[in-house]
């Protein structure tokens, strides 16, 4: 893997663009290595959090002299403990994410290269994994800037080839993640079993959550004309359709429901739906959208 | 309706293959092209979607095979030919002779009875079918081809809207003759040539009229005639033309033959209870006892079924000057008497109000001139009677009196030459040459060999006398005595004014503008001795001074137009010294008229009533009054039912014959519509 494919995923702008942003949760976590994210545990770092007894056992380096002397009492000083966060990039690797200009899965990539690196920076320990990867293999966990590389090139080496249900492969994610933290999946959701099952499996995982959507304009708007015969690459189905008006109609107000189905179920379980599409460039859906969604900040 | 089968049972078979193979391909369906797309997911839930049972969704989708098979169902339509029986217009060249005469501008049929009579041919022109040809002819007192024969009909249209109302008189002669010009073109008068084309161009002089029995005929037993082609045979002796006369009727029977090859059909327009009061004369006169004075005669005639009262109306130079109320019967007709006095020269202009539903005839002008003497030269051996009784017109005349030997002067040719008299009497004399004036020769003829004389005879008896001649108006010979004569025999044209046992022995003729009166029976005679002696007792008779001052009022007049009624249509032949006048008609148009050929100044362009002013060097050198003045073409009530062609009478009733109509150009017209249809909606199927 070469320095210049990985300058492909992120643009030295957008490093420079990233560098400012930490990604943003609104459950806190229990990290189990020191982090920058202020743990709910009371822990050593050098913010002051409060006083509490002291009782036998405890350190007495923690005990507040000061108080002593003044109320001849022992208090110690607690103070705020710092975890790291995890970040799950899960990837839609399947052959149906390998369409448009750019494709879907490109910019999965990038999307996942940009997030990640964020996740770097900030101290997570950040974990990029596809549908495809097996229950029992968890993916390598990255942290700290000295991996940006690496993760770089495992973002790079993932290839729109695998054949599995969204359901499925959101299964064996839950199977060799069990933790908590901030999952981030993303997916063009074009699964003939559909998203549910997924999604399900998700909530019972008390993980922040965050579905990021993406479709190509051909998706959205398909230019088609004649008499056709489609085949869906995943599973080789045949779809014999007379493009006309009325059928195109009724192809985008199918999409319409699609997204507004999608978005009402992760809305009403807590979760986060943001939709994009190839053509909203990486930058502006990094620093514009994410950051408006309350991912990133 | 009915079918009329075109294809054999093979061929019938063969067609019924046809929708079955297209169901059959439809069926089998056009190849569709493969397209992978990431999941037909969305875009199977769609097709479901749209088949949700709607029977217009299935319509929709067979929306090609339908197109196909209704485009193969007019075909097998066409092939049957379906038809119904109608009718139509019978004939396949059409004359439209469209009558644009001063009583077609009538209202009694809105607006105008012109309007009604293009109405009327529109709907004819309509009606013609692919392939008819029609062609339009505008008639007055002289016909217009505005369209030769065309199939189309746009420009028939455009040309029949282009014809205009005119105030001429009507006359159909013309119009039947131009008609059977074009409509037989092969056919050829009596020694007259065959038109070499089909279709003449317009304007064309009319053709000769046509003799299909001689036209037809070989020259002599078995030889042919040099162009079969062109020249009918019997057997085709029919109809080539409908000739339809849109027309109010008002014009005279035609009592030449019809001609042949045209059956006519006669359009009538207007209604019969229109009606119309028309001014038909106006004249001025001058009284001999009061040249100052002038008196004014006006003619009205009333062609409604009603009496009519009217308001006459008299104007002097456009301000009313005196008016007076008439009544006027049906049918019938009126005088008006107007005087004025000190009345020198004016324009003079007669108005009836009301005037019915002809406008045209409804003003009437004529022009008041200075009291003119009439100069007279006398060219007598002797004749002092003669020259008594001319003197005896008073003022009116400037009596110059001469011997004969006057007549080889260079003073005389010069003053003849010039018009210097209105009137020259010749008696036992006659000039090398004929003036340029009006003249009486007396025992002698005019020079040249258009009159001729007879035998003398003795005693000749007078009897028959002109007497509706102005000349002879109130001339009575019954007590006169001719010792000797000799028979008179006139140009052709010439006028007999005294019929005798022995021949005419007074006679009147025209020579170019002017006009020859010849008496053969002298009045003085030379006798032995270089003495006269009369031949006649005629100048003791009052009615030899009545025969003169006819004479000098008809024959006396200046030969110009100034002062004289001509009617639309007519020409005015003008006064003038330069190279060209113009003559501003009264709607203010200028017309330059140039010297023609013989040096005279026509003008042949008048149509509108009124006073026309003739310019020169632009001053008013002289004007003439324009008036209708035309009894048959104010009477606007429509003719009754038949109008005469020479012996074929003309009903009123329009030519019509059953037909089969046929829609196979249509339904073939509609399948090659559906078919682009089809091949659009395939190629362009994202827009259905």
């Amino acid at each position: 893997m070469s320095q210049a494919a990985d300058s492909s995923l992120l643009s030295p702008e957008l490093l420079a663009q990233l560098e400012r942003l930490e990604i943003v949760t609104r459950k806190i976590f229990r990290g189990r290595t020191k982090g920058e994210r202020r743990s709910l545990r009371k822990g050593q770092s050098v913010e002051f959090a409060d006083f509490r007894n002291y009782v036998p056992g405890d350190d007495m380096r923690f005990v507040d002299w000061n108080t002593y002397a003044r109320l001849d009492r022992l208090f110690l000083k607690m103070f705020f403990e710092e975890e790291d966060l995890r970040l799950y990039l899960l990837i839609d690797a399947s052959r149906s994410m390998d369409f448009g200009t750019p494709t879907k899965l490109s910019y999965a990539r990038q999307l996942a290269a940009a997030l990640g690196f964020v996740g770097l920076a900030r101290g997570d320990r950040v974990r990029i994994e596809t549908l495809g990867q097996s229950a029992r293999r968890p993916g390598q966990a990255w942290r700290s800037r000295t991996s940006l590389w690496r993760m770089l090139g495992q973002i790079a080496a993932i290839e729109p080839n695998e054949a599995i249900s969204l359901a499925a492969g959101v299964k064996n994610f839950v199977l060799r993640n069990p933790g908590q933290g901030v999952l981030v999946l993303i997916s063009d959701l074009l699964d003939k079993q559909g998203y549910d099952a997924a999604f399900r499996y998700l909530l019972a995982q008390r993980m922040d959550v965050y579905v990021i959507h993406v479709l190509s304009p051909e998706e959205l708007d398909p230019e088609l004309q004649g008499d056709l015969k489609l085949i869906d690459c995943e599973d080789q189905d045949a779809v014999e359709i007379t493009v006309s008006a009325p059928l195109l109609k009724r192809y985008r107000q199918t999409m319409a429901a699609f997204i507004a189905g999608a978005k009402e179920f992760c809305t009403r379980r807590g979760m986060h739906y943001i939709p994009t599409n190839t053509t909203i460039p990486i930058e502006k859906f990094v620093s514009g959208y994410l950051n408006k969604r309350g991912l990133l900040r | 309706m009915s079918f009329s089968n075109m294809l054999s049972a093979w061929q019938w078979g063969l067609l019924a293959a046809v929708p079955l193979g297209i169901v059959l391909l439809y069926f089998l369906k056009l190849r569709r092209q493969p397209l992978e797309t990431p999941s037909t997911y969305l875009w199977r839930r769609s097709v479901e979607d749209m088949r949700v049972n709607s029977i217009w969704q299935r319509l929709r989708r067979s929306l090609l095979l339908f197109l196909q098979l209704a485009f193969v169902a007019l075909v097998a339509l066409a092939a049957l030919r379906f038809g119904w029986n109608g009718s139509q217009l019978a004939g396949e060249r059409i004359v439209l002779l469209v009558d644009n005469s001063a009583s077609m501008g009538a209202v009694d049929v809105a607006p105008s009875r012109l309007a009604e009579a293009k109405r009327r041919c529109r709907e004819l022109i309509d009606q013609m079918r692919s392939g008819d040809q029609a062609m339009i002819i505008s008639f007055a007192d002289a016909a217009q081809v505005e369209q030769p024969f065309t199939d189309n009909r746009n420009e028939l249209r455009r040309r029949l809207e282009a014809v205009r109302q005119t105030s001429r008189p009507t006359s159909l002669a013309e119009a039947l003759r131009l008609a059977a010009g074009f409509a037989n073109p092969g056919v050829s008068a009596p020694g007259a040539a065959p038109r070499p084309a089909d279709a003449p161009p317009a304007g064309a002089s009319p053709a000769p009229e046509a003799n299909p029995s001689t036209a037809a005929a070989p020259a002599k037993p078995g030889e042919k005639p040099a162009d079969e082609a062109k020249v009918p045979s019997p057997a085709d002796a029919g109809p080539k033309a409908t000739l339809y006369i849109v027309s109010d009727g008002g014009f005279p029977d035609v009592a030449t033959a019809m001609p042949p090859g045209l059956a006519p059909v006669f359009l009538q327009v207007g209604k019969p209870e229109a009606e119309n009061l028309a001014i038909v004369a106006f004249s001025a006169k001058r009284p001999d006892a009061r040249p100052d004075r002038l008196e004014l005669f006006g003619r009205l005639d009333n062609c409604g079924p009603a009496d009519c009262a009217a308001e006459v109306e008299l104007y002097r130079d456009g301000s009313l000057c005196d008016a007076t109320r008439v009544t006027v019967k049906a049918r019938g007709s009126a005088v008006v008497t107007f005087e004025l006095d000190d009345v020198h020269e004016a324009t003079l202009e007669m108005v009836a109000r009301p005037g019915g539903e002809l406008a045209v005839d409804d003003h009437a002008w004529t022009l008041a001139r200075p009291a003119e003497q009439t100069r007279i030269l006398l060219v007598t051996p002797g004749d002092a009677a003669l020259e008594q009784a001319l003197a005896s017109a008073g003022e009116l005349v400037q009596l110059r009196t001469a011997k004969p030997d006057f007549l080889q002067s260079a003073g005389y040719r010069s003053a003849a030459e010039s018009g210097a008299w209105n009137l020259v009497v010749y008696e036992l004399c006659s000039p090398d040459a004929p003036p340029a004036a009006n003249a009486l020769y007396i025992g002698r003829t005019p020079p040249g060999d258009a009159w001729s004389l007879g035998a003398r005879v003795e005693n000749p008896q007078v009897i028959d006398v002109n007497a509706p001649h102005p000349i002879m108006s109130h001339v009575d010979l019954g007590n006169v005595l001719f010792a000797s004569g000799q028979p008179l025999k006139p140009p052709p044209g010439g006028i007999p004014l005294i019929d005798s046992n022995a021949g005419v022995l007074y006679a009147v003729a025209q020579r170019d503008a002017w006009r020859d009166a010849v008496l053969s029976a002298e009045i003085l005679t030379p006798a032995a001795g270089g003495t006269l002696e009369r031949n006649t007792d005629w100048p003791l008779r009052l009615s030899f001074v009545v025969m003169l001052r006819n004479l000098i009022e008809h024959l006396g007049k200046r030969q110009d137009t100034a002062g004289e009624t001509l009617a639309p249509g007519g020409v005015a032949l003008l006064d003038g010294t330069g190279e060209a006048l113009e003559v501003r008609s009264p709607g203010g148009a200028v017309t330059q008229v140039p010297r023609d050929r013989q040096g005279k100044f026509r003008f042949s362009t008048i149509e509108e009533p009124g006073v026309y002013e003739v310019l020169e060097q632009g001053s008013t050198r002289s004007r003439f009054a324009v008036n209708l003045f035309d009894s048959a073409e104010s009477n606007i009530r429509p003719r009754d039912a038949k109008i005469r062609l020479g012996g074929t009478e003309v009903g009123l009733e329009s030519r019509r014959e059953g037909v089969r109509r046929e829609t196979w150009k249509p339904l073939l017209l509609a399948a090659l519509g559906f078919l682009l249809l089809e091949w659009y909606i395939y190629n362009r199927r994202i827009y259905v």
